[in-house]
């Protein structure tokens, strides 16, 4: 028996699912491009994949999802695929439902443009702000001042719905080592961050320090979605002030942002990214043999590659592995190069009692030759 | 930070160039495209010059490997990344050697035996390189090493049977000691002489011969060892362990596992020195060969799992010399060296101070393994323990019989008395497991000899040179009642009948093989003896008579009244090949068979075209007696079944025909094997039945035919019509009288069998001349 965790290659986006030995499934973030859908591109068709997972599991629910933020890269094409109970029309046969949705302060509380209406991170705020008033259904992360106003506003008292709230530096009372064998520590968002941002997004959304317990050992998975080096800095400050730094410690680090340089320090760097102090903290606590993830296309050595402007960026995966290679770790996977560029598959981790590997199965050439049809012969 | 062994020098780049052979060149290649190997550095082994033309250069490809399935915390100990370093070139354990170079790489199962210090070298390959190579790819060798890794750290690598791999740069030497050294080593009447066993100069095993003290010879080829056999204390099981490079580290390694042995050691040395001396330099001895007697426990204060007996050659000292290096002995000073016990000390030579210069003595592990016992030779050969321990007798050592007994005992399967009162003639021997020195011994002595040869410390089989059906005979009397299983291989007809009328005879199984060699049976009674082999017999030859196998299963008998093979014949013409084979299907299902309750009677036909051997299963039917006068008349329920089958089909009229089967005067038996139908010219109304004559003698010629001469005519059935009973009427009566006068020319009796409506008659008339 293990925990799983699947990275699924999306792009330069983010999809992982958490499966817990006892059945328990943690969606986090979710994105599904329709170009994948006639199959020829290399990005996963996530609609399709999760939902056979599901089928083949026998389950038609996530028990939690969550939504580290609300950039399209993370909620693409999901209220086509899960059941939202603030409008009928996102509810009927075939769609998934969510037991528990997890969001960051700022995904309540975000105001848009008119153009932005219909985006679907204002659908996600209307279900996260739905399943608020109704008091069930919902963890959201963070209590800033401004939610305290938006709940005065709608006529609740903070003490009504502080049992939904987690603060960073608290566990999500949802699961617990001892019944589901993980906790989830919440890093951030700060109530700093939500009140003085001007970017609610990636400068507040959900950092998690995931705790899996087995055999007597931790195994501590750190789950940033999109993120910058200050706000690493001030992670690291505050979890140092409380005296937390075993939850930066890192067997499995899903590295922020699809391995942008900006997580680690404003200079990209010719060759290589030169982290910050706080970044640089954060990646000296990788264990031995620990693992780092990039959600993002292929990373290019390249003159081409390391000028690009967007994520990713070949300098700072270079620092990783600069990094990986001082803490002994193991290895850094990029979800859209495993096993190969052409046809990525889902990253599995496996955590059982001998430790975290990779659920990988050895397949000989033979072996995929007769998995699939020949090309067609002349 | 992680520390690496660094052997070998470092070559400048990764240019292939550099590495002097294709193969390596080629192995680069495959680490540099595989994802899980990242090439860290070239280096270049076993050369000091920069030529590429020395013979003992070998390449050195460092790589860190990483394929994410080594699970992150493993127990074993190996890490999810380790750095390894790839060689090719001559002198290696094998071609391709790969060495971990992580220092502190656990010791698992599947190394090569390194010297301390160096890295650990991987033994991915059970197979010998010259099978190996057959399939071999640079990326093949890739996959098997991050296979190696990740069933190392599962601990799912299980080849534990896998012999210890030796060093490559010393001599090796294998020692083979006898099956019962544990216990008789203690013995302090006997010594251990090491003798070679070799069949040419270059041989590498010795064997260990326990011999009485002091007529212990020297062997021509002696290999110069002082033999040093120490009993050491309970060994906590512990994991696996790297051998140790000398005393003192051997020494430790069992002392932190609760075994110390220096006492031991000094003691056992005290012994070995006479007190007239032991010569300081001793040319014949070079080395000290150590055997370790190690009792294994699972946890402290329990009792012992097993004795393991490990050997190590401690280098350039003999017993001697040991003795003073651990203060068991002391120099003096005349060449020799004395035993120190105290009461000495002071009356003569010098002491000096316990010495632990034994401790830097260099050790070598060697090979030691024990020789087979019975229960070793079951385990090898997948045959439980459960069953194959008791008493059996086998009747008949000849060419079948022989080969039976040796392949139970070479299985170790049953403690086997022997009973045969036959020589070994000359021309035995080529159809008998015997040699050529055999000739003149009784058959049970050879056969018996030949399992001592085998196994040499297991009980021999009992030989008993005396004919199995002597009830006379003592001997034979008590090994019968002292055995749970009779095995008949004697091919005679009286042994399976007059053994198996007596109820003192355990469960019996009868086995031979046809005249031509070319078939073979099995008869087995049932466990509770209810059917015997005397009425297997005769159902057996019904099943030749009705059985589309059965008209040429006894071709080439010499119609003698024997279906038993023709090997006594100084003439019989019949292949060692066709016996083993048939010896081996015999034993084989004797020893399957019997295990289970049932009777059985089995035939096996070989077929020389296609060499396939073909089962027949012939149903077992239960035995009926009746007793007639003198004589006892045998038949069985399938009989029974054919004769109300026979007149169900007649009804409303009678019906009848012959009765065939033959009689057993010294045991006065008559065995009912079959009857016939009535033949054409038959004449049959409800209310009698004339048989006819059309066919019935060719019917019965061919009965004899196929049967050796065995089945004949023994007299005539008939059927009594709806709701009448199988008593003789006073036709019957005159039938009766007419048979048995007929019969009486030949001088056996005469048989009617009458089928009723629920009965069954039978009624043996004797004629006056009998």
């Amino acid at each position: 028996m293990a925990h799983r965790i699947i990275f699924y290659p999306v792009g330069n986006g983010d999809t992982s699912q958490i499966i817990l030995e006892n059945g328990k499934r943690i969606l986090m973030d979710y994105r599904h491009q329709k170009k994948t859908e006639d199959g020829t591109v290399p990005e996963i068709n996530l609609k399709a994949h999760l939902g056979q997972e599901l089928k083949d599991a026998g389950c038609d629910c996530f028990e939690v999802v969550a939504f580290t933020h609300g950039d399209k890269d993370h909620i693409e094409n999901s209220t086509d695929f899960f059941e939202l109970l603030h409008a009928e029309k996102y509810q009927g046969e075939g769609r998934i439902k969510i037991k528990t949705l997890w969001v960051p302060a700022a995904m309540v509380l975000e105001t848009a443009t008119n153009d932005e209406q219909s985006s679907e991170f204002v659908i996600w705020r209307q279900e996260a702000r739905h399943r608020f008033k109704e008091g069930k259904g919902i963890r959201v992360f963070s209590k800033p001042e401004k939610l305290k106003d938006w709940l005065e506003k709608n006529d609740l008292t903070l003490e009504s719905r502080r049992h939904l709230i987690t603060d960073a530096g608290q566990i999500a009372p949802d699961f617990g080592i001892a019944t589901d064998g993980v906790e989830f520590f919440c890093h951030s968002p700060f109530i700093k961050h939500v009140d003085e941002g001007d970017d609610l997004r990636n400068d507040a959304s959900l950092i998690f320090n995931v705790r899996f317990c087995k055999n007597g050992n931790n195994y501590d998975y750190l789950a940033v979605g999109d993120s910058t080096w200050p706000v690493l800095g001030d992670i690291v400050e505050a979890t140092k002030a409380h005296g937390n730094m075993d939850r930066l410690a890192w067997d499995l680090y899903n590295i922020p942002h699809h391995c942008s340089y900006k997580a680690l320090s404003d200079e990209k760097g010719e060759f290589e990214t030169k982290p910050e102090a706080g970044a640089k903290e954060i990646l000296l606590a990788g264990k031995e043999g620990a693992y780092l993830v990039s959600s993002s296309a292929p990373i290019l050595d390249t003159k081409e590659g390391r000028e690009q402007a967007q994520p990713p960026h070949t300098q700072a995966k270079k620092c990783y592995e600069s990094y990986r290679k001082k803490v002994g770790g193991a290895k850094f996977l990029v979800t859209m190069e495993e096993p190969n560029a052409t046809k990525p598959e889902p990253l599995e981790f496996k955590v059982d009692n001998l430790g975290m590997s990779l659920a990988r199965v050895a397949i000989s050439a033979a072996g995929l030759l007769i998995s699939k049809p020949a090309p067609r012969a002349g | 930070m992680t520390e690496y062994i660094s052997i070998g020098k470092v070559l400048p780049d990764f240019d292939p160039d550099r590495l002097a052979y294709d193969e390596a060149r080629q192995l680069l290649a495959a680490c540099q495209r595989h994802p899980a190997f990242e090439v860290v550095e070239l280096r270049r082994l076993g050369d000091d010059q920069e030529t590429d033309q020395s013979p003992k250069i070998v390449d050195g490809i460092v790589v860190e490997c990483c394929d994410g399935t080594v699970p992150s915390r493993n127990s074993v100990g190996i890490k999810n990344r380790e750095r390894l370093l790839l060689l090719h070139g001559p002198g290696l354990i094998t071609l391709h050697e790969v060495r971990a170079l992580r220092v502190g790489f656990p010791p698992t199962l599947h190394q090569n035996h390194v010297l301390r210090g160096e890295p650990a070298s991987l033994c991915l390959y059970f197979e010998p390189w010259s099978a190996v190579e057959r399939t071999w790819t640079p990326a093949k060798h890739l996959q098997r090493i991050l296979w190696w890794l990740r069933e190392t750290a599962l601990g799912t690598l299980h080849r534990s049977d896998q012999p210890l791999e030796r060093l490559y740069f010393v001599p090796p030497y294998q020692i083979v000691l006898p099956a019962d050294f544990n216990e008789r080593v203690a013995n302090p009447s006997e010594v251990l002489r090491l003798a070679s066993a070799s069949s040419r100069a270059n041989g590498t095993v010795l064997r260990g011969i326990l011999e009485p003290k002091n007529t212990a010879k020297a062997d021509a080829h002696d290999p110069r060892l002082d033999v040093l056999v120490i009993q050491v204390p309970p060994a906590v099981s512990a994991g696996i362990e790297r051998y140790p490079a000398t005393l003192g580290q051997l020494h430790d390694q069992l002392a932190t596992r609760g075994s110390e042995f220096s006492t031991n050691l000094i003691e056992t040395v005290k012994q070995k020195v006479p007190s007239e001396g032991l010569s300081i330099r001793n040319p014949h001895v070079q080395h000290i060969l150590l055997l370790l007697q190690i009792t294994i426990v699972r946890t402290e204060g329990v009792a012992p799992e097993r004795t393991d007996v490990t050997g190590f050659i401690v280098h350039d000292t003999n017993i001697a010399s040991l003795g003073i290096a651990c203060s068991a002995a002391f120099d003096g000073t005349n060449g020799k060296a004395y035993a120190n016990n105290l009461s000495l000390i002071g009356a003569t030579g010098t002491t000096s101070s316990a010495s632990d210069t034994w401790r830097n003595l260099t050790v070598e592990p060697v090979d030691v393994r024990v020789a087979f016992t019975p229960k070793d030779a079951r385990k090898a050969s997948g045959i439980p323990d459960e069953g194959a321990d008791f008493r059996g007798v086998l009747a008949g050592v000849g060419a079948l019989g022989g080969c039976m007994a040796d392949l139970w005992c070479r299985v170790g399967w049953g403690n086997w008395t022997l009973i045969d009162d036959d020589i070994l003639h000359a021309h035995n021997l080529v159809r008998h497991i015997a040699k050529d020195l055999h000739i003149g011994w009784a058959k049970v002595d050879v056969v018996a000899h030949m399992a001592g040869l085998t196994w040499p410390t297991a009980p021999k089989p009992t030989a008993i040179s005396a004919k199995v059906t002597d009830f006379g005979n003592d001997e034979v009397k008590a090994a019968i009642s002292g055995a749970t299983l009779l095995v008949d291989a004697t091919t005679t007809l009286e042994v399976p009948r007059d053994l198996s009328d007596s109820n003192d005879s355990p469960r019996m199984v009868s086995s031979f093989f046809t005249p031509s060699g070319r078939d073979s049976v099995l008869m087995l009674e049932d466990a509770t003896r209810k059917v015997r082999l005397s009425s297997m017999e005769a159902q057996y030859y019904r099943a030749i008579l009705n059985s589309d196998w059965g008209a040429s299963h006894l071709n080439g008998h010499h119609g003698s009244y024997w279906v038993g093979g023709g090997c006594r014949d100084l003439s019989g013409v019949l292949s060692q090949e066709v016996v083993q084979l048939h010896a081996s299907t015999l034993a084989r299902q004797i020893r399957l068979l019997s295990a289970m309750p049932e009777a059985q009677i089995r035939v096996w036909l070989m077929d020389d075209k296609t060499g396939a051997l073909a089962g027949k299963i012939v149903p077992v039917e239960e035995s009926q007696v009746a007793s007639l006068g003198a004589w006892r008349v045998a038949w069985d329920e399938g009989l029974t079944k054919k004769l109300k089958s026979i007149r169900t089909e007649s009804l409303p009229n009678e019906t009848g025909g012959v009765i065939l089967g033959y009689a057993d005067q010294k045991r006065k038996v008559i065995h009912i094997v079959d009857v016939l139908p009535a033949p054409t010219d038959s004449l049959a109304s409800r209310a009698g039945f004339t048989r006819g004559a059309t066919g019935v003698r060719e019917t019965i010629e061919r009965a004899a035919a196929l049967t050796a001469n065995i089945v004949g005519y023994l007299g005539e059935w008939h059927s009594h019509p709806r709701h009448s009973s199988a008593v003789p009427s006073a036709v019957d009566a005159e039938l009766l009288a007419y048979l048995a006068e007929t019969l009486a020319m030949d001088g056996v009796p005469g048989l009617m069998i009458i089928v009723g409506e629920t009965d069954i008659s039978i009624s043996l008339g004797e004629g006056s001349a009998a």
